[in-house]
């Protein structure tokens, strides 16, 4: 839609710069990791949102819309590197940005740490736990209200991790996180608020790209059967079954889009968001039934050129 | 009457819409070859549009950045200086085929016709075959015109022309590929068009239920219009439309490339319907308004499930 670009957020009233640069009085020392491309919007009150907890720093992917000025006056440290995909941006940055405490924080530019989730931070923080890591909830908040049905609440990521102990795995999208040593959750209500201000059409085309994408997987798959057995047998037997069921079982059910919907919205309650737990599960079958057109599509394009005919018309 | 010998015929010139479509221009001009003056407005392709289109004798490329669909196609109305005071308009993934092209030679030829424009139906292909039932047709769409007699509605998308005078029919057809650069085109654009409509659909909705009358008034292209607006306030939308084109207009009969088509113009119907509710619920600003509250509410005492 044609909206007006956002403002750039201002200075939350009260907050003072210099409080991104130390670390809390008393506190656990944490560092935050903020990775950003144009966050102008977001920036400044998500870097005051950070230095609740400890001292701020921004890896800016060269954004234009002049967020690395905001983060600096906003008291962060801001490092700029070239973005090659979200796994290696952010390992670059924990290994290279100036972190000196203990504890790694990495917080996205439209997240906020909940009061309660600092305090809880602080305290993991300050105990002397074993664990390398914590996985912390996360709630999306979007469609006008937040979402906590669907398969998509609780959503459990592993943020805050001692520094030195924990990297993401070499991968383009959906990239895990690999902590050292134990990990554990944090209670369930010390949440994220995950501000999600895509347009409706934003989320319609991003399904597109990875419809576009996971179609391409299922076609080279089809077209050489031979290598499923060589990429399966690299995970060890306990995932294969789950693997086979995703990519070689799924991909060939009649009705997929009417059960994803229905699994969606009934099994997983996302009819207890109202309506916005119906347009999401709409939107997921939408995105199953793109990725089975998408997949006919190429896998007749394929064999109509390994036969020497036009494509088109 | 036949052509007189003191005006020697005169084909139409042909106005062509272009953006990145490498992979159809060359096909659709080839269908244009009988008119010696083709002119393609192109609004920035990075492709290999240009380049294919220029280097044919009677074909000119014109560039203008695109701004509104209205405003793009009354400068190619308006704006060009055209050899013949016909004026046939094209899209890159329209084919004119052989009859039509006669069709249209004929007409524009023809002195005892008064007509100032001519609509004309298409023939929409799918999966290799041409899907007679479930695109929904026969859909008019006037195509041929006297440039300086019609001038485009201010619409945001799907904009139909508005005809100073008399309009008449043909019958020839034209072939409409609209899925030659690819599903994901389709979905991209789709997901364009809908935004557009949604913006629309906002409109009519904020408006209140139009009369009933309207359906019956007009020409068909306004009895759609007044179709389409009352269409806004059906509950369902999206179902109602699949019913309408696989079940009441009989697009089962086109096979498998009928069903998939009807899902996915009902798939664009749920996009409409989805944005629609994004618009008119205010979602865009809602997050920000949440995270604050979140922010004050979800302290060690409170808040959170």
């Amino acid at each position: 839609m044609d909206r007006p670009p956002r403002q750039p957020a201002p200075m939350p009233e009260g907050y003072d710069p210099a409080e991104a640069g130390r670390f809390l009085e008393d506190g656990p020392k944490i560092d935050v990791m903020i990775p950003t491309l144009n966050e102008a919007h977001h920036i400044a009150e998500a870097v005051a949102n950070a230095a609740m907890i400890g001292r701020v720093h921004v890896l800016d992917s060269f954004s234009t819309d002049g967020t690395q000025e905001l983060a600096r006056e906003a008291g962060a440290t801001v490092v700029e590197h070239e973005f090659e995909n979200y796994s290696r941006q952010k390992n670059w940055g924990l290994n290279n940005l100036p972190m000196e405490g203990e504890w790694v924080f990495i917080l996205d530019a439209d997240e906020r740490v909940t009061p309660r989730l600092a305090e809880e931070l602080i305290r993991v923080g300050r105990s002397g736990a074993p664990e390398a890591g914590y996985f912390v909830n996360r709630i999306n908040l979007m469609m006008g209200r937040p979402i906590r049905f669907g398969g998509l609440y609780p959503s459990w990521n592993l943020r805050f991790f001692k520094r030195g102990q924990a990297r993401y795995e070499d991968r383009k999208v959906h990239e895990h996180m690999f902590c050292d040593g134990p990990t554990a959750h944090l209670p369930r209500r010390a949440r994220m608020l995950h501000i999600r201000l895509e347009t409706m059409s934003d989320y319609v085309q991003k399904h597109v790209k990875y419809a576009d994408m996971e179609s391409d997987e299922w076609v080279r798959l089809a077209l050489n059967p031979d290598q499923w057995k060589r990429e399966v047998e690299q995970f060890p037997p306990a995932q294969r079954m789950r693997l086979w069921l995703r990519r070689r079982v799924t991909p060939g059910l009649p009705f997929r889009p009417a059960i994803r919907f229905l699994y969606m919205y009934l099994v997983q309650g996302g009819f207890l968001d109202g309506r916005a737990g119906y347009h999401l599960a709409m939107l997921m079958a939408d995105y199953e039934y793109m990725i089975s057109l998408l997949f006919k599509e190429k896998l007749e394009r394929a064999r109509r050129e390994a036969k020497g005919q036009s494509a088109v018309d | 009457m036949p052509p007189s010998d003191t005006s020697p015929s005169r084909p139409p010139s042909v106005l062509v819409l272009t953006k990145n479509e490498e992979i159809n221009i060359e096909r659709c001009l080839d269908a244009l070859a009988f008119s010696d003056d083709v002119v393609v407005l192109d609004s920035g392709s990075t492709d290999r549009t240009i380049g294919l289109a220029e280097g044919r004798p009677n074909v000119r490329v014109i560039h203008r950045a695109f701004d509104t669909e209205y405003k793009q196609r009354n400068y190619g109305l308006h704006d060009i200086d055209y050899k013949n005071p016909w004026l046939y308009i094209c899209d890159a993934d329209e084919r004119v085929t052989d009859e039509l092209r006669d069709e249209l030679l004929r007409v524009t030829n023809d002195a005892s016709l008064d007509h100032v424009a001519y609509r004309l139906r298409y023939k929409n292909y799918f999966m290799g075959r041409w899907i007679r039932r479930s695109s929904g047709g026969p859909v008019w769409i006037i195509r041929l015109v006297q440039p300086e007699k019609v001038v485009y509605e201010q619409r945001e998308t799907n904009v139909h022309p508005m005809v100073d005078g008399t309009t008449g029919e043909l019958d020839g057809q034209f072939a409409h590929y609209s899925f030659n650069a690819g599903l994901v085109r389709w979905f991209s654009k789709h997901n364009f068009y809908s935004d557009r409509e949604a913006e629309e659909a906002a409109k009519v909705r904020g408006k209140g239920l139009p009369p009933f009358s309207d359906l019956t008034r007009g020409d068909p292209i306004a009895r759609r219009r007044a179709l389409k607006n009352l269409s806004f306030f059906l509950i369902g939308r999206p179902l109602w439309r699949f019913l309408y084109s696989y079940v009441w207009g009989r697009g089962f009969m086109d096979g498998r490339a009928g069903f998939q088509y009807c899902c996915m113009v009902s798939m664009y119907e749920y996009w409409i319907e989805l944005k629609t509710r994004e618009i008119r619920a205010r979602w865009e600003d809602k997050p920000l308004e949440l995270g604050r509250e979140g922010m004050a509410k979800e302290t060690a005492k409170g808040g959170g499930r």
